[in-house]
């Protein structure tokens, strides 16, 4: 340890001490007068408070706010039933009971399964809707090259995989989950017919515009907020025709390294890093995404900002609903929390 | 006094203390109003002094100060970082940049008053303004990154852990951020001439 390292460290007890009203511990190897300068600051900023009648109305307008979040006593409906169930048991016999009750609906979902197929094997158009969870509803927009890997383990072994014509999606998701800028106009691509097996219908359906998505980090724009009080924000972009538009879309967002975007005000927590897609598939529902290279972060907000870039980008896909990332094999949330 | 019926507002009675972690408090702000008046109480002026530090207003820094704080009720339940102050702070400068962005002009410490103590006795507020103004104006011609660790851990109160984690640097480097800074100011202000001892 040099000199100036053991000067800043002592001078930083010097500050801790002074704001915690504590005796200056006594370091003879540093310089008196920055020692007195900083206890200067330390108490001139102490005595420095916000006008106390201010800050009551602020607490007051606060105490009404919190009041008016929506489910403030509990995160979720789902939440609220659980504590209305273990307020007089405990956790365990919740869990139980909720166990139970679950079982049951798919019991008696499996029954009425079998009951309507007469005990024939169910064809793509006769799958009735309390199978739904075990088909992987895809829209044009993923294409067969992805579904492809989406479909890796033997059909025999694996919850049947049908392509559902899209009915009512489109082919990102709605615009309800986040403001769309700088226009909110996805256009729709030719449907598919519906299909047993998504490797029977390799033609490319690519769309020529993806959503990238960044940050506003006033929180002013309405949409999902992450982290530090942002907000994301998709914006769309022009690309060239693709059959594998998840990994386009992801490439897309990392070729993007400007700190702001354009002259929207948009934060990009990207804009360090130098990360390239190695790969992107799709399992069950899940997008799995391979990154390598270097991620460079500006602080702890900056952190859920980076994840929720990267998973908003993927999530745009209807079929996609979970999200996993890694940066050269390490999970994107270990990666960062080392930073 | 306004304060104390404003804290007899909040809901249940409960065992919080100013001994209790900013962390457990967080975990318990989701679904408690008296968690998270403690952390209001707790970190107000530290997050008031911050701003000030930054606009040199009085008025500007009430207002960032309260966006901060409804920005944090309002995502007090995504809260997971473990990292409490920073999370705080985090947010706080988020809100000054914006300010600055949205005015697209610096601000001129001489067009705002820097009003330290309204309620303190007169002497002291002129004497404390004087030290406080001058602070800031220097603060505003040192370096951006030693500026800002100064202005967090002093003004601030953030623990240097904290500092390190929002400005994405290691522990010693903030300790040494912090010690240039303090050798910049007080050479600027024997430069000046306005040194108070």
């Amino acid at each position: 340890m040099n000199d100036a390292t053991r000067a800043a460290e002592q001078l930083e007890q010097v500050i801790a001490a002074r704001q915690m009203r504590q005796p200056l511990p006594a370091h003879e190897e540093l310089d008196v007068a920055k020692r007195d300068r900083a206890v200067q600051l330390v108490d001139v900023a102490q005595a420095t408070r916000i006008d106390p009648v201010f800050a009551a109305k602020l607490e007051l307008r606060l105490n009404q706010l919190y009041a008016t979040q929506p489910d403030a006593q509990a995160t979720s409906r789902w939440q609220r039933w659980f504590n209305a169930l273990t307020q007089h048991t405990s956790h365990s016999v919740g869990f139980a009971v909720l166990a139970s009750l679950l079982l049951a609906l798919a019991s008696f979902a499996i029954f009425r399964a079998l009951q309507s197929g007469a005990g024939q094997p169910l064809s793509a158009t006769e799958v009735p809707p309390t199978v739904v969870p075990f088909i992987l509803a895809v829209t044009p927009t993923v294409t067969a090259t992805e579904l492809a890997q989406t479909a890796t383990a033997p059909p025999s072994s694996t919850p049947q995989v049908v392509v559902l014509p899209p009915a009512t999606a489109t082919p990102f998701p709605s615009a309800t989950r986040t403001p769309i800028l700088p226009s909110a106009s996805p256009t729709r691509t030719p449907t598919r017919a519906p299909s047993a097996t998504p490797q029977a219908s390799p033609t490319s359906s690519a769309s020529s515009r993806v959503k990238i998505f960044m940050l506003d980090v006033d929180g002013s724009t309405p949409g999902k907020q992450i982290g530090c009080g942002d907000t994301v924000v998709a914006v769309e972009r022009n690309i060239a025709p693709t059959s594998s538009p998840l990994q386009s879309a992801i490439r897309e967002l990392l070729s993007v390294h400007d700190q702001y975007y354009g002259q929207s005000g948009l934060f990009n927590a990207l804009y360090r890093s130098t990360l390239q897609l190695d790969s992107a598939t799709i399992v069950n529902g899940r997008a799995t995404i391979n990154l390598s290279g270097t991620i460079r972060v500006n602080g702890v907000c900056d952190n859920p900002r980076v994840i929720a870039q990267l998973q908003e980008t993927a999530l745009q896909f209807s079929a996609i609903k979970q999200v996993s990332i890694y940066v050269n094999g390490v999970d994107i949330n270990t990666v960062l929390s080392q930073k | 006094m306004f304060t104390e019926t404003v804290i007899h507002r909040v809901d249940q009675p409960t065992s919080l203390n100013a001994s209790t972690d900013d962390e457990v408090l967080a975990a318990q702000a989701a679904s408690s109003r008296a968690a998270f008046a403690e952390l209001y109480r707790r970190h107000v002026d530290h997050i008031y002094r911050y701003c000030l530090g930054r606009t040199g207003s009085v008025q500007e820094a009430q207002e960032l100060t309260a966006d901060t704080f409804v920005s944090a009720l309002e995502c007090i339940r995504m809260y997971q970082s473990g990292h409490f102050v920073g999370w705080l702070f985090g947010i706080a400068r988020n809100k000054v940049a914006m300010f600055y962005r949205q005015r697209r002009e610096s601000v001129s410490l001489g067009e705002h008053e820097v009003d330290t103590q309204p309620h303190a006795q007169v002497e002291t507020v002129v004497g404390e303004r004087l030290q406080l103004e001058s602070v800031i104006r220097i603060l505003h011609k040192l370096s951006p990154d030693r500026a800002e660790a100064l202005r967090l851990r002093i003004l601030g109160d953030v623990p240097i852990a904290e500092i390190a984690h929002l400005m994405g640097k290691s522990e010693a480097a903030v300790r040494m951020l912090i010690s240039r800074a303090l050798d910049d100011i007080r050479g600027r202000l024997e430069y000046t001439g306005e040194t108070s001892r």
